[in-house]
């Protein structure tokens, strides 16, 4: 039922909140004692000798039985009529009195009056009154927190604030209260449950500290409250299945029919040996949940609907929901739920796998004639062919007679077909085939949304927890959801959730515990993706506040831009960065073998947990027009894009552009969108999400101008603004401006190329320590040598790793095979006689 | 206690007598009709009145010869006929429930004066 109007048209107007608390107390005491004294006469009449009597004994019985059927039954519901009568009338001025059940105008009256009485926050007094229901309880129990830690938390804050006001202010926090909760209601009057989650979406400072200090929102409750109530009426009404399937409503009439009801069908005996006929699966309740993808559906029963040019073809990835989509209809013809023209259908799988294996072609020729005149004949059957695209298989002669066969019929629309195909396909295979794909209207099925997925989950959740014996907390599905829509791409929503979960399930269950929670979701997620995903620990957050050491660590010198790039990661960690666009986007400006490629090598290391998770690009590669398709994917769909693919693939990762400035302009303004929105759409349609990003372009534009300006002293920042400006020759100012900083990378100096030199002999230490025991030590000769060697003016430091490698690992690799080398002892390496030499301590 | 809650009190008094007229007549009225509604929709899936009514000279399993008609129109006649009772005798019945259901306080009411 969906909630019209805007808030100006409801009030709430109750005379018992009119009245002073004395006459409220005297009105009770008199409704009280009138029923009590109705009960008593009424059994007294039924009891009496006189029939007459008697009879008006009964009359009374029917009317206290009335009230007791309905005691807590609202005056009116909400219906179509006064749904078009709020519609057509703005000025309508409605009282939602009538539309609350009874115990919502008694728990609101009780609250009234202890606010009036005691002072306080009135949504405080309510809440309090709410916590003594266990309904209510649990849902805090299913967003982990503890109903009596809450409570606590209420009583202290009501403590600290006994200030009265007055009556008529009151009145209207309890008019816009209800009037809130009007527009959170699920059914057709206002129960308890939308008052008590509307009290999270009016502003109020209490209530905000409450959602502050407990770490949840509106949005939470109400649907974690959707979860509570769920679960205690399923456990009321009947078992909980131990399939998803077995949501799907009963029948109580379950009669298997092998003809239709109208009589005008025929058997189809030859189809149904390569088919799958899902509407007897939905009259048997084996198939038919569906979780969103409401759209999708609508539209595909409309098509299917027509007269003519009634034929679907769903395009989407392989765990996008297709089937569940097509199994959905089978029910909804089951349980007639469809338009007229679908109504009586059957709505058969077939398989062409099974229909073309194991016969040559004319026994294959012959069988799909059978099966064409069979359904001609029958003429209420809808194919369903999954991976229609094989028919145009051309792997195996079977295949093509399949589609010699079949689609000339589909052509002439002379049955119903419903196709299914991947977007990959679908732009590779059938998009060019125009005559295929013009007898079909295309309906793209996308992932279903978070709030989806959750509700989703919500169900699975149930009869895992009925399998395992262990509890989950909305919290918990929160979470799977988030993380897998995140980081767990390699299918969609809700499987990657569903899959997550029942990991996490199994995990906790191995651990002993008895409550699945949100935290268990991070753990899990967290040493699959070795990617911190909670928000920052003790042990982190000394990390991220030494962020600059860390990293000086690996790299030597660059203040500043090491300053910016532990600022940006730190503000990201703290939740600050800005929402929509990628982590951060940096343009690394300085010449080459400073230090620029090294610094975003350790903040994959640092931010994503490996280098691994860093994706590079050399920019000077794609210089022409063309490179944009190699980018994001030509549009025939025969190659996806490099940087679409390798970010849907990897979402969480670092994107090193080397050499941004010589890529084809027109290839660097797709970076526009997505700096701005973190989005970008590959070739497939797909939305690729680049929110977890950190894109880190380099150039080295303008080198001997940063080189010059420091050498005549100039600030860093000031060189960065002079940089930002000519850069504007090689790239366009507003991509410039969309960098959440520029930072300009500093030549190095002879005394930063020698502790460079000393970090990377470092290394080779200790890897011969690590490996062979052998302690190794070097000489300050040696070190100057490699820098001789290793500094070009060109390359700066980059050839020094190929210079300790040259001279040092092969001297290292020499003696150790002579056996010159062996565990325990502590070779120091000189450069002596023009040469690098060993000396055994 | 003023005058406000004594008003309050009588009204909600008449109000109440109301509600239990509108819940003995018109609520029970709609429970009755969805009762009725619901059953003829389940015997529809055996009886399938409204699909074999769409489709009463069309010809029996297809079979388009002479016989296939005749005999789609005699099976499917009766088959209207018979569903037509059958939904008939439930309505009926449904109704006759709810004249009892609507008659009842006016009895007791008569007899206790009588």
């Amino acid at each position: 039922m969906a909630n019209v109007g805007n808030k100006e048209q409801f009030f709430y107007s109750d005379p018992r909140l009119e009245m002073t608390f004395g006459e409220r107390v005297f009105v009770r005491i008199v409704v009280a004692l009138f029923w009590m004294v109705l009960t008593a006469i009424t059994l007294l009449l039924i009891f009496m000798r006189e029939s007459n009597l008697r009879f008006l004994g009964y009359f009374f019985a029917l009317f206290i039985l009335d009230r007791l059927l309905n005691l807590n039954r609202p005056e009116k519901l909400f219906d179509k009529k006064i749904e078009k009568k709020i519609l057509a009338d703005p000025n309508l001025k409605l009282n939602l009195l009538p539309y609350c059940e009874f115990s919502l105008r008694k728990n609101i009256e009780s609250a009234f009056d202890k606010t009036i009485l005691q002072g306080g926050n009135f949504y405080l007094r309510l809440l309090e009154d709410f916590l003594a229901d266990k309904k209510f309880q649990e849902i805090f129990k299913k967003l982990e927190i503890n109903p009596e830690e809450i409570e606590s938390a209420i009583n202290d804050l009501l403590n600290k604030s006994i200030q009265k006001i007055s009556k008529k202010e009151l009145v209207k926090i309890v008019n816009d209260l209800v009037v809130a909760a009007y527009f959170l209601k699920d059914r057709n009057y206002l129960q308890n449950k939308h008052i008590f989650s509307a009290i999270f979406y009016v502003q109020n400072n209490d209530i905000e500290r409450l959602k502050n200090y407990f770490q949840f929102n509106d949005k939470d409750i109400q649907l974690a409250s959707v979860f509570s109530e769920f679960r205690a009426k399923l456990g009321l009404i009947r078992s909980i299945p131990t399939q998803r399937r077995g949501f799907v409503k009963l029948f109580k009439y379950r009669r298997q029919r092998i003809m239709n009801r109208a009589w005008t069908a025929r058997p189809t005996p030859t189809l149904d040996n390569f088919s799958t006929d899902l509407t007897n699966l939905a009259r048997l309740e084996k198939i038919g949940f569906l979780i969103g993808h409401e759209q999708e559906l609508k539209q595909v029963i409309n098509i299917l609907s027509r007269a003519t040019h009634n034929n679907v073809l769903l395009v989407g990835e392989p765990s996008s929901g297709i089937d569940s989509i097509v199994r959905h209809i089978a029910y909804l013809i089951i349980k007639d739920e469809v338009p007229e023209e679908l109504f009586d259908k059957r709505l058969v799988m077939l398989s062409i796998d099974e229909l073309v294996s194991g016969c040559d072609p004319a026994a294959l020729s012959e069988k799909l004639k059978k099966i064409v005149s069979e359904v001609l004949i029958a003429d209420n059957v809808i194919l369903y062919i999954p991976e229609i695209y094989n028919l145009f298989r051309t792997s195996g002669q079977n295949y093509m007679q399949a589609a010699e066969i079949l689609l000339p019929m589909l052509s002439r629309n002379d049955f119903q077909v419903i196709g299914s195909t991947t977007p990959n396909i679908f732009k590779k295979e059938l998009e060019p085939k125009s005559d295929f794909l013009a007898t079909f209207d295309i309906v793209r099925v996308l992932e279903i949304s978070e709030e989806e997925a959750i509700l989703f989950l919500i169900y699975t959740s149930l009869i895992l927890e009925k399998q395992y014996k262990v509890s989950i907390s909305y919290r918990a599905i929160k979470n799977v959801v988030q993380i897998a829509h995140r980081y767990f791409r390699d299918k969609l929503l809700p499987q990657s959730a569903d899959d997550l979960l029942k990991e996490v399930v199994a995990d906790v269950r191995n651990l002993g515990q008895k409550i699945v929670t949100g935290d268990d979701i991070i753990r899990v997620s967290q040493q699959k993706i070795n990617i911190p995903l909670k928000g920052v620990s003790k042990e982190e957050a000394k990390k991220l506040l030494n962020l600059e050491d860390l990293i000086h660590e690996r790299l030597i010198d660059q203040e500043e831009a090491v300053k910016e790039v532990s600022k940006a990661l730190r503000e990201y960690r703290a939740g600050l960065s800005r929402k929509g666009g990628p982590i951060a986007s940096f343009l690394f400006a300085g010449p080459t073998g400073v230090g620029k490629t090294e610094l975003a090598k350790i903040l994959a290391k640092i931010q994503f947990g490996s280098e691994q998770n860093m994706i590079r690009f050399d920019m000077s590669q794609y210089q022409d027009k063309k490179s944009i398709f190699d980018f994001v994917g030509t549009p025939e769909g025969d190659k996806s894009g490099a940087l679409t693919e390798a970010v849907r693939q990897k979402p969480y990762s670092l994107i090193l552009l080397d050499e941004f400035e010589k890529a084809y302009p027109d290839l660097l303004n797709i970076f526009l969108s997505v700096f701005d929105d973190g989005r970008l759409t590959d070739n497939f349609g797909r939305v690729i999400d680049f929110t977890n990003t950190i894109i880190i372009a380099t150039s080295n534009a303008h080198s001997n101008l940063i080189k010059q300006r420091i050498e005549e002293g100039v600030s860093i920042e000031e060189i960065a603004a002079e940089v930002k400006k000519k850069l504007t020759e090689y790239l366009p100012p507003e991509l410039i401006n969309r960098f959440s900083d520029i930072i300009v990378f500093k030549p190095l100096t002879p005394d930063d190329l020698i502790k460079i030199t000393h970090l990377l002999l470092n290394d080779v230490a200790e890897t011969l320590k690590e490996e062979k025991g052998i302690e190794l030590t070097f000489d300050d000769s040696a070190v100057e040598q490699l820098v001789k060697i290793g500094y070009d003016p060109v390359f700066g430091a980059r050839p020094l790793r190929n210079a300790i490698s040259d001279n040092i690992s092969e001297l290292l690799a020499e003696k150790i095979l002579k056996g010159e080398l062996l565990s325990g002892s502590r070779p120091e390496i000189k450069y002596e006689n023009g040469k690098f030499e060993v000396v055994l301590g | 206690m003023n005058r406000f809650s004594l008003f309050y009190l009588i009204s909600s008094a008449l109000k109440r007598i109301k509600i239990f007229l509108k819940d003995w007549y018109v609520n029970s009225f709609v429970a009755f009709w969805d009762f009725l509604l619901k059953t003829l929709n389940r015997l529809d899936k055996t009886l399938a009145i409204k699909v074999t009514f769409r489709h009463w000279l069309e010809p029996l399993y297809q079979d388009r010869t002479i016989v296939g008609y005749i005999l789609g129109f005699i099976f499917r006649t009766l088959r209207i006929a018979i569903a037509a009772v059958i939904y008939l005798v439930v309505a009926a019945f449904v109704f006759f429930c709810y004249f009892v259901w609507a008659m009842t306080p006016f009895f007791l009411l008569v007899k206790s004066i009588a």
